[in-house]
């Protein structure tokens, strides 16, 4: 039998590349679309289990200054506040007086606290052993925000009023804010 | 020659041919995949922090004040602002309407001893907020408070609050402090047989209107008593749809025979509120053949009197 010859000229050359290329790109696209989704559901039921197993240990706290920017990004105005008011009270709490410090709006510091000792002395005798916060009001004006809160003393008689500090922050960018606080006389001295 | 020989010698004959092209071609798919790539694995900007702070909408009514007027009335009370945060009062005052000086500064001492007031000779800072907007009258309220963030607020929670009134003139933009909203001379009289009722001067600011009423009595022997503070209704505020007390009450609206008499009846209305002056109503006019001031209006003086009734000065 005589084989019919194929002539291949250029134009059916071009066509059989772009076909190729073509088919490669929707062979890349069925397995992204298809098949990772299914892998990704499977995943997520896995990892669903895995939280009902131990929910807690599932749970991602905001580490780098990435994640907690992209976390406050999902807060809203006054949620990003108090998260900015709970971080300058848990460096106190921590001890990472430095940290807290360097927080401090600088005239602020000036004014109250012109070293970091007289700042650690404050806050020592300020602050109970054991103490939980409650946040009870917040006053805006303009871009700063007035954060009042209750501290609740774990050793104080229930019938003790629970102390009262308010809380100044402006926040210029997520996560980068400044804070003052209301100085009580009687914890200075 | 078989097919596949045919196909090897065309490929490599167009691989000879377009080599350069192939080239490029890869080149720039290549770059084009590494800019998609590098975009893909840049960090995802966020969006800008979210502000409930919204300056030039207005709390009463959320309307929102236009924007051509924004920057403007921005800068107007920050330059103002500023002056009186500086001690330079002269500039300060300078910004302020011609009326609203008239009326409530009209020297410069007096406009000092209100920014003292409220300065306290203090560095401040303020917050301002578009309350409501009236006949393109605009309202802002200002808060003007210690520099929380300075002090924080150790050296007291409070601010000074007022509401600054600003209002297109001539293309530019006024400003009116001490809640100054507008002072005329309406001109309306309302005349009867016993008496003539003028109103010389109207002020209205952002919680009241003030009246400066004039009151002749045309008669040489009677009486006249607009109000003593014995009866009900002697003087209010028609407003349409009710009638309001004065803010403190009028006791000596009397008018001697051939005399006359001026007196300044200050009522609450807020500017915002949405009623409009229809009136001033006097509800116990007396025309007395005799008045005893330490007495006022009794029983038998009702009973004797020579007319009693209730008018209005209408003020549209």
């Amino acid at each position: 039998m005589k084989k019919k010859k194929i002539e291949l000229n250029q134009k059916y050359l071009i066509l059989i590349i772009i076909i190729i290329f073509l088919l490669i790109i929707n062979l890349v696209l069925f397995l992204k679309r298809v098949i990772a989704p299914k892998q990704q559901e499977e995943q997520a039921i896995t990892n669903s289990i895995n939280n009902n197993k131990n929910k807690t240990k599932e749970y991602k706290v905001p580490q780098t200054d990435e994640e907690i920017k992209a976390y406050l990004a999902t807060l809203k105005e006054g949620n990003r506040i108090e998260y900015y008011c709970g971080k300058f009270i848990k460096l106190i709490d921590e001890k990472e007086y430095e940290k807290a410090y360097k927080l401090l709006y600088s005239e602020f510091k000036q004014n109250y606290f012109p070293t970091i000792d007289d700042f650690i002395k404050y806050v020592e005798n300020f602050y109970p052993q054991s103490y939980a916060l409650e946040y009870d009001d917040i006053d805006r004006y303009n871009n700063i925000y007035v954060v009042r809160l209750k501290i609740l003393d774990y050793n104080s008689s229930p019938s003790d009023e629970p102390k009262v500090q308010r809380v100044v922050i402006r926040e210029n960018d997520y996560n980068d804010y400044v804070v003052s606080f209301q100085v009580v006389k009687e914890a200075e001295e | 020659m078989n097919t596949y020989t045919n196909f090897r010698v065309k490929a490599i004959q167009f691989w000879k041919r377009n080599k350069k092209r192939i080239l490029i071609g890869i080149i720039i798919f290549l770059i084009i995949l590494i800019i998609n790539n590098v975009l893909k694995n840049m960090p995802k900007k966020l969006p800008e922090p979210s502000f409930s702070y919204k300056p030039h909408v207005a709390v009463l009514t959320d309307k929102e004040v236009p924007k051509k007027y924004q920057k403007p009335i921005e800068d107007l009370v920050d330059t103002y602002f500023n002056y009186c945060n500086n001690g330079e009062y002269e500039n300060a005052y300078n910004l302020i309407t011609d009326e609203c000086k008239q009326a409530y500064y009209p020297t410069l001492e007096e406009f000092t001893g209100y920014v003292n007031h409220v300065f306290e000779g203090k560095k401040k800072i303020y917050s301002l907020q578009s309350y409501s907007i009236v006949n393109n009258i605009y309202v802002y309220q200002i808060k003007i408070l210690d520099d929380f963030l300075a002090t924080g607020t150790s050296e007291g929670y409070y601010y000074y609050e007022e509401k600054l009134i600003l209002k297109e003139e001539n293309g530019e933009m006024k400003l009116s402090i001490g809640e100054f909203i507008s002072q005329d001379q309406p001109h309306i009289a309302v005349e009867d047989e016993y008496m003539k009722i003028e109103i010389f001067d109207r002020t209205i600011d952002y919680e009241t209107e003030t009246y400066r009423i004039k009151v002749t009595n045309k008669s040489d022997s009677n009486y006249i008593v607009l109000a003593d503070g014995t009866q009900n209704n002697e003087v209010l505020l028609n407003l349409g749809s009710r009638k309001d007390n004065p803010s403190k009450v009028v006791d000596t609206f009397i008018v001697k025979p051939n005399g006359f008499r001026f007196e300044t009846i200050t009522f609450n209305k807020f500017f915002d509120d949405g009623n409009t002056s229809q009136g001033i109503y006097f509800g116990a006019v007396r025309i007395l053949n005799n008045y005893d001031y330490s007495v006022g209006t009794t029983q038998e003086v009702l009973d004797s009197a020579l007319k009693l009734y209730a008018m209005e000065i209408p003020l549209q």
